[in-house]
């Protein structure tokens, strides 16, 4: 048994028996002051009733009398003629019946009555239900009439049965002295007669109730009910035996007993009304069970106290002993199940909180001497590696949350799973292994992941035995290195890029030296035979020598222009190019129509977007692209077949740029495509790296051409990829960014002969001597003045006495002053002077320098007539 | 400068007597006779009785009295002593002369009695010897044309209205007249004297009873309930209705086509009078043919002065509404006594439906 229900168990006899015998008291007072309280409310309604119902037949008997005596009554009683007694009087006498009828609302009529008792006259128009009442009440005067009392005050019950009316009556004598003799008595006339329903004192004599159901009833002095409550919560009385009962047994004033309508009243009696008896009625049930509702009340009060006191000791103590045990269980509940940190609250001195603060101090001391799971917990879960507890049966028993991270299985899934299923088969570690070695430390395997995918991990075991059985268990750290991995892959790749690079730039500074000394001296080739060839007859033997003369130096020149753009030292980007106008130029170009006549079953196929973008470029490396792809294409199908040139615009995600360096953005596809023998996978690696041909040295290329395209690419800030298959074919896809601007439009070339030369003064800067004299004699031959200097200083020297129209300088020059700083020098002397500038090396950015302090153009040697007289031409037409 | 303190109630005093000289002169001398006359309010030209009072030096007090109980009350409360000239329909004279109330009248007495059409001695000849027709009408409905719907011509428009007309009906409150008009509605003389026929009539009148405002006679002033619209139907003197048309051109007038009560006012002397003398010129007075037209106009009700005629304009002889067309007044019946078991009856019904009404 519970405590709480033990203590109950003892209480409740205590608190019940008092309160009972405590009610029993009241319950007993109470009953016996309300059955006298009954009989004293009988007695005095019923008096009440008696004493108002005489003052009312006083009241009324006083208004007969003032109304008899009226002179209008008495005339109208005394008119026999019934034409005037109906035509004159009737309307006067009814309107003074009932002016005092609605002075005195409480009667029901006024009326006045023949001898014989019919009605002729009434205050009010009797209702049709009331019609029978006046017959009978006709009867009932007719009888008066022959009393020798004047005048009565009765009550005659009404059909209905319920009620009756009291009837004031009053004959009225009047003598006519037309007539009638003074000394004969006045004769009888008539009567007048007032009808008070009983029902109009009943509602006042209802304000003083009986009990709950008792009521008053009025009898005639035979017994028969005059009037009784019509309201339906009282027992209607039935007339019969009410008749019998009172009749035989009703003494006035003292309370009887009678059966009516088969029920028990108590019943008093009074007489104080003539002709009229009053009973008061109270059924004897109410007056028997008047202590019923008492009892029920002492009931009701004696359970709620019982039930109020019970609940203040049942909450009390739930409040001061349960709620502390049950708080103090739930602390050793905790404590039991590891939370050791629990503490009570333990304010108060009682014993409970006491208990409580015992309860708090020994879970301190326990803090201290132990460690908790939580605090394991702590370090286990914050640990970056993944961390196992194998058995020795080399299944996972505890895993923290890096593994489940590590591993994507959660830890229900991971417990109890076997160590070796986390890695891939071939390196998983075996329990045999684990055994054997005390400890694995930083092992490189494969953890498969829960969907499939498999990192590279650093994998470390320990061995650890229990204090208690010796059981062994193993300690596992698990790290990922895919990044690591993945850093070390792209250090590699980095470097091979690097190499790369330096390899070009190596080049580039080796093409650079060479160019420029290559170049001077080619100009010898290429400017001469072009002199010479001008001044030949068209049938000279010496014409066809000069002209291979030529066009050997072009192609040695080509061939060191390759070499300086592949060290990217020669391309001069700053045109806004259409990529479709440099195919159909290369389409159009000789080279194009020799590389067909070379390959006559190859042809070529050109698709180009209508709308291409336009590009930021340099049309001639463009061109050069184009050229060598086209060429390599053509070379690829020995057998003939067809290239496929495909411009169109495109627009590069994020997806397609990842492996190189490509913005997003707009760019413009350039495809080549041929279906010649196809590159192997392991040529496709290398066939960017200049001189790396598969073609024979010497035969057909240098080595440079794709070496160019890669260069041109780079230059362009665009992206070139390839597709092969061996037998099937290539293509080439070459990104360009696009620009929205328009194309330069170029102006138009003039003829050589219109760029002859008119005696202008010209002095050529160069420490080259061959290069002056072949200068001077293509000036010469120009139609200009020339004059030539060897370095820097004597150029200023000689600007300085005499002024020239336009200056050719040389940009390397010595010893002394390069062609900016002698250019420098020159506009001290001469502001404005008219200058070009010439170099067998590329253009660099001292020459950008010069142009930007006002030099015209750039000249690239070896010169040849035609790009040396156009350049002078436009220069000295400039205002 | 101060000005006494008595000063202001004097001047007061002196303005109340010098706006009130009338008053002030109204004090009837000792020598100056006073004629009691009971009539209807509003029912004789003023300007006449000012003009009786000075050219016989008297002064004539009117008593009105609003229904003909009323005037009954009155006179029996007296014993009939205290008026002079009392002014009845027809049918009270019969009670007054039993009672012997009146005093005979002939032309000798009157001169200008000769100038009455005789036709309204004929109609009751029995009390033709001691009265002098005043003036006669008949009645009808008077009725708001604006408001009602419908045409209007029998006295079942009045009896059995339409249900917009609940609470919107004004009858006279007169026994005799209203159960006339309601034996009419039903196809009876207006004098029907069998128990039969006024029970039927009382049926009428009490279903009728919900549909009435009040039962009263009607105002004659902008007040009055038709005016003003409270009412749109109603039982109705035809001359009245005439009055009350001025104020509202809407109010039309109806004799009914079953025909209506003819109604004769007479003018008498009681035989108690002081004054006898005075009274008869007084009647003399209101009968001289120029006085009864000016009386006619005024009243807009016919005048049985024949001779009188000749003074009223042909518009007010014309008008049917105050003097009805031949046809018309061929349905007219006059008020005739009935048996006493039917007055017993009709008195107490109508008090009861005139009871039930309020």
């Amino acid at each position: 048994m519970k405590l709480q229900t033990r203590i109950i168990a003892l209480i409740l006899p205590l608190i019940v028996i008092p309160l009972c015998g405590l009610g029993w008291i009241v319950y007993k007072r109470f009953e016996t002051n309300y059955q006298y309280n009954l009989i004293q409310q009988m007695d005095t309604t019923m008096h009440q009733a008696g004493v108002q119902i005489l003052s009312e037949i006083q009241s009324a008997s006083a208004d007969m009398d003032l109304l008899a005596n009226t002179a209008l009554l008495k005339n109208f009683m005394i008119t026999k003629n019934p034409n005037e007694r109906y035509g004159l009087l009737q309307p006067a006498i009814m309107k003074l019946l009932a002016c005092y009828h609605n002075t005195h609302p409480d009667y029901e009529t006024i009326s006045i009555h023949f001898p014989n008792g019919e009605m002729e006259v009434c205050s009010t128009f009797p209702s049709r239900s009331n019609v029978v009442k006046t017959q009978d009440r006709g009867k009932f005067l007719k009888n008066f009439s022959q009393s020798p009392d004047t005048s009565l005050a009765t009550f005659i019950q009404r059909p209905d049965a319920y009620t009756s009316d009291l009837l004031i009556v009053k004959k009225l004598f009047y003598r006519d002295y037309e007539t009638n003799s003074a000394f004969e008595p006045a004769p009888f006339n008539g009567f007048l007669v007032l009808t008070v329903n009983l029902n109009t004192f009943w509602y006042e004599i209802q304000r003083n109730r009986i009990g709950k159901n008792g009521f008053l009833c009025f009898v005639d002095t035979s017994g028969n009910i005059l009037s009784q409550p019509q309201y339906t919560d009282v027992p209607r009385l039935l007339p019969d035996d009410l008749k019998k009962a009172t009749t035989q047994t009703v003494t006035t004033g003292k309370l009887s007993g009678i059966i009516c309508n088969g029920k028990r009243f108590s019943l008093m009696a009074s007489d104080g009304v003539p002709d009229l008896r009053i009973l008061s009625l109270l059924p004897t049930s109410e007056l028997l069970e008047a202590g019923r509702d008492i009892a029920l009340i002492v009931i009701g009060t004696t359970l709620i106290a019982i039930i109020l006191t019970f609940t203040t000791i049942l909450t009390g103590m739930k409040l001061f002993i349960v709620t502390p045990i049950q708080r103090l269980i739930n602390g050793f509940r905790e404590v039991s199940s590891g939370n050791i940190h629990y503490h009570l609250n333990a304010r108060g001195k009682n014993e409970i909180n006491r208990l409580a603060h015992e309860f708090n101090h020994m879970v301190d001391t326990l803090d201290k001497v132990t460690v908790s799971r939580d605090y394991l917990d702590g370090i286990l879960h914050s640990m970056n590696d993944g961390l196992l507890v194998i058995s020795n049966n080399a299944r996972i028993e505890t895993v923290n949350a890096a593994s489940c991270s590590l591993t994507k299985f959660n830890t229900l899934q991971l417990q109890g799973m076997l160590i070796g299923d986390l890695f891939s088969s071939s390196d998983a570690p075996s329990i045999e292994d684990l055994i054997e070695q005390d400890s694995i430390s930083n092992v490189e395997k494969n953890l498969v992941k829960r969907n499939g995918e498999i990192i590279p991990v650093l994998f470390s075991c320990s061995k650890m035995t229990s204090r208690y059985d010796g059981t062994k268990r193993f300690i596992c750290a698990i790290r990922d290195i895919s990044r690591i991995k993945d850093a070390e892959k792209e250090k590699a790749e980095l470097e091979a890029r690097l190499h790369h690079s330096k390899k070009m730039e190596a080049l580039g500074t080796l093409a650079g030296g060479v160019a420029h000394d290559l170049n001077n001296i080619l100009s010898g080739i290429v400017s001469y035979p072009q002199l010479l060839l001008s001044g030949l007859e068209k049938t000279s033997p010496l014409r066809k020598p000069l002209s291979t003369i030529q066009k050997s130096g072009e192609k040695a020149a080509a061939i060191v222009h390759d070499l300086l753009t592949l060290a990217r030292r020669g391309v001069d980007i700053r045109e806004t190019v259409n990529l479709n106008s440099v195919i159909l130029e290369y389409l159009l170009s000789p080279e194009s129509h020799k590389l067909r006549s070379f390959h006559p079953r190859v042809k070529i196929e050109k698709q180009l977007e209508p709308a291409l973008y336009n590009l930021t470029g340099s049309p001639v490396h463009l061109f050069k692209t184009i050229m060598n792809l086209v060429s390599n294409a053509a070379e690829a199908m020995p057998d003939g077949g067809t290239i496929w040139i495909t411009t169109e615009n495109t627009y590069i995600e994020n997806s397609i740029a990842d492996n190189n360096r490509l913005e997003p953005g707009p760019y413009i596809l350039l495809r080549v495509k041929d279906t010649g023998i196809g590159i192997s996978s392991e040529d496709l690696e290398r066939i960017f790296e200049p001189f790396y041909t598969k073609k024979k040295m010497g035969r057909s290329g240098t080595g440079l051409g794709m070496a160019v395209v890669w260069g041109t690419i780079c230059d362009h800030n665009g992206y070139i990829d390839v597709k092969s298959r061996q037998e099937q074919g290539t293509e080439f896809f070459l990104y360009f960014p696009a620009v929205f601007q328009k194309t330069n439009a170029m102006p138009p070339q003039r003829p050589v002969e219109n760029l002859k030369g008119n005696g202008e003064h010209i002095l050529i800067v160069d420490d080259l001597k061959e290069q002056r004299e072949l200068a001077g004699e293509i000036l010469s031959h120009l139609g200009y003045a020339p004059f030539s200097v060897a370095g820097g200083d004597e150029a200023v020297e000689f600007i300085n006495q005499h002024p020239v129209d336009l200056m050719i300088i040389d940009m390397i020059m010595a010893p002394g002053m390069d062609g900016l700083d002698t250019y420098r020098k020159v506009i001290e002397i001469r502001p404005g002077q008219k200058a070009l500038i010439a170099s067998g090396y590329s253009q660099n950015d001292r020459v950008k320098e010069a142009l930007r302090l006002g030099i015209g153009a750039y000249v690239q040697k070896p010169y040849t007539i035609k790009t040396l007289a156009r350049a002078i031409r436009s220069e000295l037409d400039k205002t | 400068m101060r000005i006494p303190n008595t000063f202001f109630p004097l001047l007061v005093i002196i303005l109340v007597f010098s706006l009130y000289p009338p008053y002030c002169n109204a004090q009837p001398s000792p020598d100056e006779k006073h004629l009691v006359f009971l009539t209807w309010s509003d029912y004789i030209d003023p300007n006449l009785v000012k003009e009786f009072e000075t050219a016989y030096q008297c002064r004539i007090k009117q008593i009105y009295y609003e229904t003909d109980e009323q005037k009954d009350e009155f006179l029996l409360a007296t014993n009939g002593k205290g008026f002079d000239v009392v002014l009845s329909s027809g049918i009270s004279i019969y009670h007054y002369l039993k009672r012997k109330w009146v005093l005979p009248l002939n032309n000798e007495s009157i001169p200008n009695r000769k100038h009455i059409d005789p036709r309204w001695f004929e109609a009751r000849p029995q009390i033709s010897g001691y009265t002098v027709p005043y003036l006669w009408g008949t009645v009808g409905i008077a009725y708001r044309k604006d408001l009602v719907k419908g045409s209007v011509d029998s006295w079942r428009d009045l009896f059995l209205p339409a249900e917009d007309l609940r609470k919107k009906i004004i009858m006279i409150k007169d026994s005799r007249a209203l159960f006339f008009a309601a034996l009419k509605a039903l196809g009876y003389s207006g004098n029907r004297n069998d128990l039969k026929a006024n029970i039927r009539a009382y049926q009428l009148l009490l279903s009728q009873q919900p549909f009435v405002k009040a039962y009263s006679y009607i105002k004659l002033s902008p007040e009055c309930c038709i005016v003003t619209g409270q009412c749109e139907m109603g039982m109705v003197f035809n001359g009245d209705a005439l009055i009350l048309n001025e104020y509202e051109p809407n109010i039309h007038f109806t004799v009914p086509k079953e025909g209506a009560n003819l109604w004769i006012d007479y003018l008498i002397v009681m035989r108690a009078s002081e004054h006898r003398e005075l009274a008869k010129h007084f009647i003399n007075f209101l009968h001289k043919p120029r006085n009864a037209a000016r009386l006619s106009l005024f009243l807009k009700y016919a005048t049985p002065n024949k001779t009188a005629e000749a003074f009223l304009p042909p518009g007010h002889l014309n008008n049917p509404f105050i003097y009805p067309d031949k046809t018309t007044l061929k349905n007219c019946e006059i008020l005739k006594e009935l048996p006493p078991h039917i007055l017993r009856y009709r008195n107490n019904e109508i008090s009861h439906i005139i009871h039930q009404g309020k």
